[in-house]
């Protein structure tokens, strides 16, 4: 499967901006002939939107943005972050979601799990942690859809008692797509790839890991996505600090026939 | 720009990211700057080629004196008088960004804004403090990074004691410890949340401790009054460390 990571620099709040950009690069990438296309944590709205969340008009224009977005999927799947509504009754309003789009449908939603409330971050100031995991068939290929934090624990982290990568590894998800909005600093890059390689080896998985770029305010976006593989080296890396398009095609044949063995 | 090291890697690093056409420097001397410093900085503006402008600030800072004299009458040079100056080109700085719609950049450092060392609506002004998250000694890391190829930054402005020139023959040192065991100890209480006695058995002096603590509590206020920082550490002033003002938490 032909995969295309897109990694942006979203501005918070310009919905015509981001919608823009993640549309003219979905056209990019359907030209390079990817079949799957990944966007960052949260594309459509920016990070961290922070109090905008709270704002109905703000929500409703990011459901809008992914139904815009989602017209122009014909004959790819995409995978684009928004929030989206906690319709259970209970919890608190929001999820921080993956939308995976296809074919000019939102197919699929998956909620972040793991929601980072030190530093700099706040998420369960607005979002409801997700309780349960599915995987997504993308092009015949498992796909397991982790959301930043999501893979920042494999049972050693005392912050949290879910691991992800773990149950989506047991549903038979044989790819982790990980979408990220992962702020600079001097050690995260080294950081980010010790967690990563972690997950790849505790899952025999590979990952896509897609972020964002940029700087709101006080926080800079790095980028520095990359393709990483099932031994937890990385593939193929995308430049820091630059808006790009990495692709790399994922050898499915090679993964079923690990699952043969 | 005051031919310091904090606004001269401010200065190189706006110049880096924007163009040394979209930066603009302003030297504003006092009868308590080294003429090292006026020519340090233009230097390091020519250097750079980008456009500064000098406005002399004595005859300002001398006219608040005089209206102040009947209320401060005989009152010794202190504090006040000191933050005038840093005030008088605040206010310079802020009428220039407004004339000609530039950003100020803040160029205080994250020792000083630990340690309250900055004047609240005078140094601290500014839309975006560069250099908030970079402790002193990567400062100074930073300017011999960039002057890696050439002497962008003059050597002067890196050897030379800091300063605030606030009075006369002023230094850093005259309130602060060296940086290199400031620096350690700022980067055990605040990146790694070491508390007083912790400090004390990782081996920092007690007194030293009590004394660096107390300002770094105390000048929290000041914090809460601080332009944006850009955040390059895993901790850094502004909204991923939130402390209250009133507290007392010594040995």
């Amino acid at each position: 499967m032909k995969i295309a990571i897109a990694q942006l620099n979203f501005h918070v709040g310009n919905f015509k901006l981001n919608t823009e950009k993640i549309i003219s690069y979905i056209e990019r990438s359907k030209k390079e002939g990817a079949e799957l296309i990944v966007f960052s944590e949260l594309s459509v709205c920016g990070y961290p939107p922070r109090d905008f969340l709270e704002f109905n008009d703000f929500i409703n224009s990011c459901l809008e943005s992914v139904s815009e977005i989602a017209k122009t999927t014909k004959g790819v799947t995409v995978i684009v972050g928004a929030p989206s509504m906690n319709e259970t009754g209970h919890g608190k309003p929001l999820f921080n979601s993956a939308y995976v789009l296809e074919d000019g449908k939102i197919v699929k939603v998956i909620n972040k799990t793991l929601l980072p409330t030190y530093d700099i971050f706040d998420e369960y100031r607005y979002f409801e942690p997700n309780r349960s995991f599915e995987i997504v068939k993308i092009k015949g290929v498992n796909v397991g859809i982790a959301i930043c934090e999501d893979l920042w624990n494999t049972g050693d982290n005392p912050l949290y008692t879910k691991t992800p990568a773990l149950e989506l590894k047991e549903l038979g998800a044989e790819v982790i797509v990980n979408i990220a909005a992962s702020p600079f600093s001097y050690k995260q890059d080294q950081e980010r790839k010790d967690v990563l390689a972690d997950n790849c080896v505790k899952t025999d998985l590979p990952i896509v890991y897609c972020n964002h770029i940029g700087a709101q305010t006080e926080l800079i976006f790095d980028g520095g996505s990359f393709f990483m593989d099932r031994s937890g080296e990385v593939a193929e890396q995308e430049s820091f600090f630059k808006e790009c398009l990495l692709i790399n095609t994922l050898d499915v044949k090679q993964v079923h026939s690990k699952k043969e063995q | 720009m005051s031919g310091g090291i904090d606004s001269a890697v401010t200065f190189a690093l706006a110049a880096r990211a924007l163009g040394s056409e979209n930066v603009y420097g302003i030297l504003m001397p006092s009868q308590y700057s080294s003429d090292h410093s006026v020519d340090d900085a233009k230097s390091l503006a020519d250097n750079i080629g980008a456009p500064y402008e000098l406005i002399e600030i004595e005859k300002i800072y001398n006219t608040f004196e005089a209206q102040l004299k009947p209320i401060f009458k005989d009152l010794p040079f202190g504090l006040a008088e000191e933050n005038l100056q840093a005030r008088i080109r605040g206010v310079l700085v802020m009428a220039n960004s407004n004339k000609f719609g530039h950003i100020v950049l803040n160029t205080s450092n994250k020792s000083e804004a630990a340690v309250g060392y900055g004047t609240l609506y005078g140094d601290m002004c500014g839309g975006l403090a560069v250099l908030g998250d970079v402790y002193k000694t990567e400062v100074f890391e930073l300017a011999r990074y960039i002057n890696k190829e050439e002497e962008v930054i003059p050597e002067n402005t890196i050897v030379k004691p800091p300063s605030a020139e606030l009075r006369p023959d002023q230094k850093d040192s005259d309130s602060l410890p060296d940086y290199d065991i400031l620096d350690e100890m700022l980067f055990e209480y605040i990146e790694n949340r070491k508390g007083p006695r912790e400090l004390v058995e990782l081996g920092f002096d007690e007194v030293l401790v009590n004394k660096i603590l107390r300002m770094i509590n105390l000048n929290e206020y000041k914090r809460y009054q601080t332009p944006p920082i850009l955040r390059v550490s895993h901790k850094a002033f502004g909204m991923g460390r939130r402390m209250p003002i009133v507290a007392k938490y010594l040995l």
